[in-house]
Formats: C-alpha cells, structure tokens, sequence
C-alpha cells in the first residue's frame, strides 16, 4: 500500500486546491441562490485549462483519464469550493473523454478542437419515468433522414441546458429496442432552433447547475454527428465512470462541512471558560466521528480510482458503486453533524453549511443512487468473486 | 497510490488465510465453548514459523512489525478463523516486538529470541482495575529493589493466558517515584516463579479462549537483567499504540468471519415454495452490499493507520490509530448484528460460527481504546491539527 498521490499531474491537483479556495468559494452562495450557472468560473477553469484535463496529449491535454486517482482528488478539491461547478466540470470532461475515445480521427480532431477553443459539452441521458437498461422505447430517437440524423424527443435532468455549447443526446437510433444495440452518441449544436429549454429547474440542491428539461423537436445534425456506434452509451467501460467522478463531488461537500467545523470549533469560544468548543469532549467527538467518515469514505474512492487505473473498468465497477455509496452517504452524514456542532447558525440562509447540507441530500439520489450501489455491490459479491481488487 | 499488498510479506498473508481456514476455524468452537487456551494453535502457528514473525532478522524473524500494514493483514486472516488464537497471537507477537526490536539490549533480545525458537509463550500484562497508563499515580503492581534484582507485588487484571504462557511480561511501577514516565518498567518473568497466583476467574461473554484470568503477585523475585529498557519506555509513543492498532485488526476479523459465512449461507439457504438462494432477495442482498462496503471501508481505515505507523512513525499515526479502532470495531459489531439478522434463528445456534463472532465483536467495543475513547481522541488530536490526515 501506498498513499501519497505521485503522478506527473500533481501539479494540477495543487492548482486545483487554489483554484477551490480562491475562485470557487468565495462565489458559490451567489450561483447557489439564484441557481445561476457558473459562468465567471467556467471562464476561469478553460483559462487555466481545466476544461482540457481529459484531453489525449495529441490535442495538448493531461489525458487525465489515465491517471483516474489524480482525476478524482481534482474534482474532490474543487468540489470543496463549489460543488455545482466541480460537477458541471466533471460531466464535461467526462463526455469529452468518452466522444474522443469513440470517435472516428476526424471527430477526435473536431471534439478536441472544441474543447480547445473553450467551448463546453454537456451529456443529456435522463428520461422521466424509464432507466437506461434493457429493451425498450426511450422518449428521444433519431431516424436517418437525407444523410442527416433528425431527433425528437425530451430529455429531463440536463445540467447546463442553455448554457453548453454542445449538447450530447443519448438517443435510440432506428427501430431496434434493445438500447445495448440502439442508444447512442449524438453530439449536437446547442443553438439548434429544434431545441426548447422548460427552464424550470429551481432545485432544492444543486441549484447552480440548471438542470431544465429540454424539448427536442426535429434536431437535424449531419450523420458524422453519431459518435461511436450502437450501445455505447451504456458500456462497463464508459457510464460507470460518471459515477466514480460523482462519488468524488459529493465526498468534496462533506469535506467542506468538516473543515468548516474544525476551523469553526478551534476559533468559537463560550462564556464564562473563554474556552475553545474544541476542547470541549461532545465536540471532540463528534468531530472524530465526521474524520473518521471522511477518511474512510476518501479511501473508498481512491481506492476505486486506483483499481479503474491498474484493472481496468469492469474490474473497478463494484469499487465505483461501494465508492459513490460511502462519498455520499459519507457526506449526508458529516453534514448532518455539522449543522449539530454549528447550532442554529448553521440553519440559517447563506450560511455555508445550510448551503452544503442540501447539496449532500442530492448525493443520496444521483445516479447510481445509494439503493443502487448497494444492489451493484451485492451482485459482484454474491454472482462472482467476492474479492475487490488489492485485497490480500 | 497503491492498495495491493506488500509483495515482501505477501505470502505470509496469504498463508495465514489458509491456517485460519484449515487450523483455526474447526478448531474455534471447542476452545469457545470450554473457554479453553488454544494451545494446539500456538503449536501449529510455532510450526509454520508464525510465532517468530516480529524477531528481527538477524535474530530468525521476519521483522514483520517493520511494516505495520502486513502485520495487521496477517492479524486480520487470522481472526477469521479464530478471534481468540488471533488475539493472543498479536499480544505475544507485539510483545515480542518491542522486546527483541525496540527495548531489550543485545543479550536481552537473544535469550528471548531463542524462547520463542524453543516454542515458548509470552503474555504481556499491563491492566490494573481503576487506573490508566497516564499521568502521576500509584499502580497497584510495583517493584522493589532487592540483593539479587527486583522483588514484584500487586495485581493484574485480563491478564490473557493466564497460566498457559511461560513468561509473564509485567508492566510495573519501580517503588518511590509517582511519574509513570519515569517509573514503569517492563519485567519479563519465568511464570512458574514462587508467588504469583491465578484466580481462575475467567468466565466471559466473548474472547472465551483468551484465558484472562487476574493474577496476584507477591514478593515475586525478578533478576537484574530481566528488566527490559528504561522509566516510561512502554507508554512509549512508538510501543503503546501499536497494541490498539493489532486490536482493531483482529476485531475486524470478526467482522470478516461473519460476513464470508453470511454470503455463503444466504448463497446456499432456499425457502420453500421459491427455489432461489435467499441471496437474491433484494432486502438480503442490499445488506450483504452494505456489510461489504463496511468491512472494506473499515480494512482500508486499519491498512492505512498501519501504513502511517510504518511510513511516519507511531506518534504520527496515532490519530489514524484511533480512528482505525473505531471503524474496526464498529463495523465488526455492526456486521455480526446485520448478520444474525439474515440468519434468522440458525444465527443463534452454537453450531454455527455466527453466534460466536457475534459475542466477540463486543469485546472490540470495549477492549482499550474503547470507542468512545477513541471518537474523543480522533476529534481532539484533528482540532490540534495533529491528525496525520491525507486529505490535505
């Protein structure tokens, strides 16, 4: 075993801690209360080339992707400043990763050349009411038409709408219901006439990702449009990778909440002691059961990283699952003591920790959600090895 | 980062598995059930070169205690199959560790070396009945100086293998000097020496085969050279916590017994009229995910303490110390509780191991650092900034 993090994008992880500190925090409660995109930080992050991070080193990027541990502690720190924005920025490097490795050369060149210019790549997935499995007719398809693939349908949930640059649609191409074979990469233009924005996100958590609906009536993109072929979407070796990202995200909440507390419990001081509430033994407590959490689930996750690197995506699948279960739940539960330590200050609006004990709900349910890491974990357990990977 | 395992001492990890499978394990429920020492085990553990482990090298050993991680593996495999056997294991082998690595001089280390070659057992006893390890008081053990060394009364508490080791390591106060830190000694004592008694006590709940009777000490002779090291030299920081460390190992190989034989036994058990294992049952199988993440989170929380402890040195590890017994003993607890559940009345039956990983479990809660003590000392050494944390 070995825990220090020694990559040659370590530097990158450093920046990120200043980045986290310096641009990200101090505007977090604005985007958060009006669930405005983060706009000025995404300016922000493509000038210090974090929109690149997952780019081959052909097209002038980290390639981080092959270095999945450096990848999440990035997300992990930024996410402590504003968790909107490291989450924002992980969909978009993700896709932009998953476009490049499935595309053709001249698309790789296209996406990079993107990515390069600023521009920013959002990944519509979700529908109401169905799951991405099995065989079945999703609300958003495409039929070729003319050389030109023309899409209809809605998509919920999809973070950035109107405000991406490009919109991938996962979308079932043809007749064929089973989506291992149908759902695809559809990279489109988001100034598409064919595209109307409900624009009624207005979230408990997660506010600054304005995550509308999107109606999609006759999109027409040019066939080279299709990234990758049939089923891609739902590979071992691509959508589970969202989820190590999230598992990530959420645990930077739960970290905020904690050093927030520490910081907290060292300066408060009560009358008549004069004191510090640190050296009081209730707090002590509860801040070693928010540490031991926090670590426990930090190792989770890196150690889910770590398999992805040494073995690969099917190998690190369960990791992925038990890794986002103990981020979010991790983070549900350290905010939660938090806002105990706090006392009612930390109930109050525009208080960090009220801001960041809403966001730790939307850990809970964001896919793959705890109840479905569970079940993911279990299966790995019970239908194969039970071992994860690096056990003796 | 890197979780595999130590490749220097991976073998010995593997093959505790096997011991814990082949020797232990059948043998578990006999020394459980007649509260009896399991010296057969000792016997088998001496054969497979188990019992010189922490000898450093030049001495025979393998010096496994330079690497705290593959220490507690070891300790870990080896709880699976017997708790008990585990447990005293960790204490002669620590013991041994400090007296032969750390403490003893030259001829100390060689004569005791050469006692552990020849199969003899040593027991470490420090408890006393109100008092802790710290700060200025007298212990109810001390020893006087006489013509031929020291002369040793008092009493100790859970004094494991109670008239089964061949040396007693007695940690004991010299008289006239208050300050344990300049007072408490370590003495090593043939046990059949004139004035030491048994009382035969030792009746528990849980860890039956510990055999932890109290013993009474009265005007027991101790030579000149079997008093091991300098005043203060076992609350040492690099002595001390590493007792607590081996502790959570073994305690979370409760945990891991009860799990690997939950899954088998939800994997083969089938109610009538359905023909499927109990496994797939989705309120089964979500808490067989649950019961893993936690003994992974867990295992990492122990590996990464003991890789601090290698790495920094105990004083820097002893945040992660605490934190590691915690989780472990927590998650054992909560493992054997879920456990028993699954297994409906089968669980309770005396044939079936569940029952017994059950009670031991407990012990984990308490036994020195207890939890409590632990989340107090996790928390406060974390508001000192002393935490030894990753995270940052």
């Amino acid at each position: 075993m070995k825990l220090t993090i020694e990559s040659k994008n370590k530097v990158l992880y450093e920046r990120a801690k200043v980045i986290s500190k310096e641009i990200l925090a101090p505007r977090a409660h604005v985007y958060d209360r009006e669930a405005k995109f983060p706009r000025e930080n995404f300016d922000d992050l493509i000038r210090e080339g974090f929109t690149c991070l997952t780019l081959p080193g052909e097209y002038g990027g980290p390639d981080l992707y092959s270095d999945p541990v450096t990848y999440v502690m990035i997300l992990f720190e930024l996410s402590k400043g504003c968790v909107n924005t490291a989450l924002l920025l992980h969909m978009h490097n993700s896709i932009t990763h998953f476009l490049i490795t499935l595309g053709t050369s001249d698309q790789k060149k296209h996406i990079a050349d993107l990515v390069n210019d600023g521009k920013i790549i959002a990944s519509h997935g979700g529908e109401s009411g169905t799951s991405t499995q099995w065989n079945r007719k999703l609300d958003t398809r495409a039929e070729l038409v003319d050389g030109k693939y023309v899409i209809n349908g809605r998509k919920v949930f999809c973070s950035m709408a109107g405000e991406a640059d490009c919109y991938t649609l996962w979308v079932q191409v043809g007749d064929d219901w089973d989506v291992r074979k149908s759902m695809c990469f559809l990279l489109c233009p988001a100034d598409h006439p064919g595209f109307t924005i409900d624009n009624k996100w207005n979230s408990y958590a997660l506010r600054g990702t304005v995550s509308h609906g999107i109606k999609i009536e006759n999109v027409d993109v040019p066939a080279n449009c299709l990234i990758g072929k049939g089923g891609d979407p739902i590979r071992v070796d691509i959508t589970p990778k969202f989820g190590l990202g999230y598992a990530a995200v959420y645990l930077g909440v739960g970290a905020a909440a904690y050093e927030w507390a520490l910081e907290y419990s060292r300066n408060r001081r009560l009358k008549p002691t004069n004191n510090p509430i640190s050296s009081y033994q209730p707090i002590q407590r509860l801040l070693g059961e928010m540490k031991i959490e926090m670590e426990k689930a930090l190792l989770m996750v890196q150690r889910a990283a770590w398999t992805l690197q040494a073995f690969g995506a099917e190998e690190a699948y369960p990791l992925i699952s038990a890794a986002k279960f103990s981020a979010s739940e991790a983070s549900a539960s350290i905010t939660d003591n938090a806002v105990k330590l706090a006392g009612g200050a930390g109930l109050l609006e525009d208080h960090p920790l009220e801001r960041l004990h809403r966001e730790a709900r939307s850990g809970l349910v964001m896919p793959p959600n705890s109840e479905k890491c569970l079940d993911t974990v279990a299966k790995s357990v019970i239908e194969k090895n039970p071992e994860f990977a690096g056990t003796p | 980062m890197d979780f595999t395992v130590n490749p220097k001492f991976r073998d010995l990890v593997e093959q505790a598995r096997m011991i814990a499978r082949d020797i232990l394990a059948p043998r578990a429920d006999h020394y459980d059930q007649e509260s009896e020492f399991p010296r057969a085990n000792f016997e088998d553990l001496a054969q497979a070169g188990f019992t010189s482990l922490t000898l450093p090298e030049h001495l025979g050993g393998r010096n496994l205690f330079s690497d705290p991680e593959s220490y507690s593996l070891v300790l870990y495999e080896l709880a699976k199959g017997c708790t008990s056997t585990s447990m005293l294991f960790h204490m002669q082998s620590s013991i041994i560790h400090v007296l032969t690595c750390i403490l003893g001089n030259a001829e100390q280390s060689e004569r005791y070396a050469r006692a552990i070659h020849d199969g003899k057992i040593f027991a470490s006893y420090a408890s006393e009945s109100t008092s802790s390890l710290h700060g200025t008081m007298v212990m109810e053990t001390h020893a006087a100086r006489s013509d031929n060394g020291y002369l040793i009364s008092g009493k100790k508490y859970f004094c494991s293998m109670a008239g089964e080791a061949d040396y007693i390591v007695l940690w004991c106060q010299l008289e006239d000097e208050e300050d344990l830190s300049k007072s408490l000694y370590l003495f090593v004592v043939p046990s059949d020496t004139p004035g030491i008694d048994i009382d035969k006590k030792w009746n528990s709940f849980s860890m039956r085969g510990t055999m932890s009777s109290s013993m009474t000490f009265k005007n027991v002779e101790v030579a000149e050279n079997d008093i091991v090291g300098k005043g203060g030299d076992p609350i040492r920081a690099d002595v001390l916590p590493k007792f607590g460390f081996g502790y959570s190992a073994v305690y979370l190989g409760a945990g891991g017994g009860a799990f690997d034989w939950i899954v088998d036994y939800a994997k083969k058990k089938k109610l009538q009229p359905d023909n499927v294992p109990i496994a797939t049952y989705p309120p089964i199988s979500r808490q067989i995910g649950e019961m893993k993440i936690a003994l992974e989170g867990a295992l990492l929380m122990v590996r990464r303490a003991g890789w601090l402890m290698g790495n920094e040195g105990a004083e820097a590890a002893y945040g992660a110390i605490n934190e590691a017994k915690y989780v472990a003993a927590e998650t054992a607890a909560a493992i054997t509780e879920k456990a028993m559940k699954i297994a409906g009345g089968s669980g309770l039956m005396r044939h079936f191991p569940l029952q017994r990983f059950h009670r031991d479990a407990r012990a984990g809660l308490i036994m020195p650092p207890n939890t409590e003590k632990c989340l107090l000392l996790a928390g406060k050494i974390a508001a000192e900034g002393k935490a030894g944390a990753l995270m940052t």
